[in-house]
């Protein structure tokens, strides 16, 4: 083998072995941002409308959508001009992981936040909470414009959306 | 004496080497601060025009500078910039603060269920009042420092920033002795 021969392979070796040390890096270390960058958007587990399925060890379902002009409690201010609120409750079994989740409501372009506590939440019934991060049967409220089309409920952690339910 | 090619390919690189350490070290004391880097994107609009960022839209309708608000005394002057908003793709918490000369003012917290202070959500317009006291003398009948506001939500860094302006002269400032709020109101029409 010539010297140019030698060079050229050892060059090569050189550019191989750097881009595996790159490419196991890269992996490593930007593998989970980027996870949980790119399902900020995208939902880890989607859920078809009338559906079950698992995300985060627990079990989900959608199980009814209601629509309100009047505010669901009895004292306070009425809903807003142009408002409606819509009710969402959600069968869900097993045990949520430890930390703060959220309910965010799409119609494929917009997001509304759940209603907080002071908010036009209702009290729900007994066995049922209005809080993500509690375990068991779940319903959110949702104060939106009266002309959005609802299509589907995230559940959001850390910022991402953890499972997608479509309505 | 002629220099041979291999030493002048040697200068040569020298002298490059040299030119590169220069420029880089020129770049490196000529960087922007870091609150550059990082800082928001202002989106600047005029009293009464809507100024529309990538989260949130806003518009001053009317600026009322009183000494009382709802019967409590400043410790200067009450500015009251009354203000329409909303959200324009997801629920966002808004967060402002007032230049008036040198000085930087947050809203005050002594009115706080009358105050903007709610998450805006998109389709639906919240109006109502930021209020801020400030320093008498840059706001009192004569003073020549103009008022902008700013609004923001999240950290306000690598977004963008409503700055809007308000002229000192400008007709939408009003002076009075006493003012009044009302809670926000929302409304989707």
């Amino acid at each position: 083998m010539t010297r140019m021969a030698k060079l050229w392979q050892r060059n090569l070796l050189g550019v191989v072995a750097i881009a595996a040390v790159v490419a196991v890096y890269v992996v490593i270390d930007f593998g989970p941002q980027w996870s949980a960058y790119r399902h900020e958007s995208t939902p880890r587990t989607v859920i078809g409308k009338g559906d079950s399925g698992t995300a985060e060890a627990q079990t989900w379902r959608l199980t009814s959508v209601r629509h309100t002009n009047r505010s669901p409690v009895r004292f306070g201010p009425p809903l807003p001009p142009g408002t409606v609120l819509t009710l969402i409750d959600v069968d869900r079994s097993g045990t949520p992981p430890q930390g703060y989740c959220s309910a965010v409501l799409t119609d494929g372009e917009r997001r509304w936040d759940a209603q907080g506590i002071g908010g036009f939440s209702p009290i729900p019934p007994d066995g049922v909470t209005p809080l993500c991060h509690q375990p068991g049967p779940v319903q959110f409220a949702f104060l939106l414009p009266g002309d959005v089309v609802p299509t589907a409920l995230d559940i959001m952690r850390d910022g991402q959306i953890t499972v997608r339910m479509l309505l | 004496m002629k220099l041979r090619r291999p030493h002048l390919g040697r200068a040569l690189s020298v002298v490059l080497v040299a030119v590169v350490i220069a420029a880089a070290a020129v770049v490196w004391h000529d960087l922007p601060s870091p609150t550059d880097l990082y800082g928001p994107f202002d989106v600047d609009a005029p009293a009464g025009e809507q100024a529309r960022g990538r989260a949130i839209t806003a518009t001053v309708t009317s600026v009322r500078i009183a000494a009382r608000v709802d019967a409590v005394a400043a410790a200067g002057r009450w500015v009251v910039v009354d203000t329409t908003m909303a959200a324009v793709h997801s629920t966002e918490l808004p967060h402002a603060d007032l230049l008036v000369g040198p000085n930087t003012y947050a809203p005050t917290e002594r009115f706080f269920f009358d105050t903007l202070r709610k998450p805006l959500a998109p389709g639906i317009t919240q109006r109502g009042s930021w209020v801020f006291d400030v320093a008498a003398p840059l706001v009192d009948p004569g003073a020549r420092e103009p008022l902008t506001l700013r609004v923001w939500v999240g950290g306000d860094m690598l977004d963008s920033r409503l700055v809007i302006r308000i002229p000192a002269d400008d007709p939408r400032i009003s002076r009075t002795e006493a003012a009044g709020l009302t809670p926000p109101e929302e409304s989707a029409r």
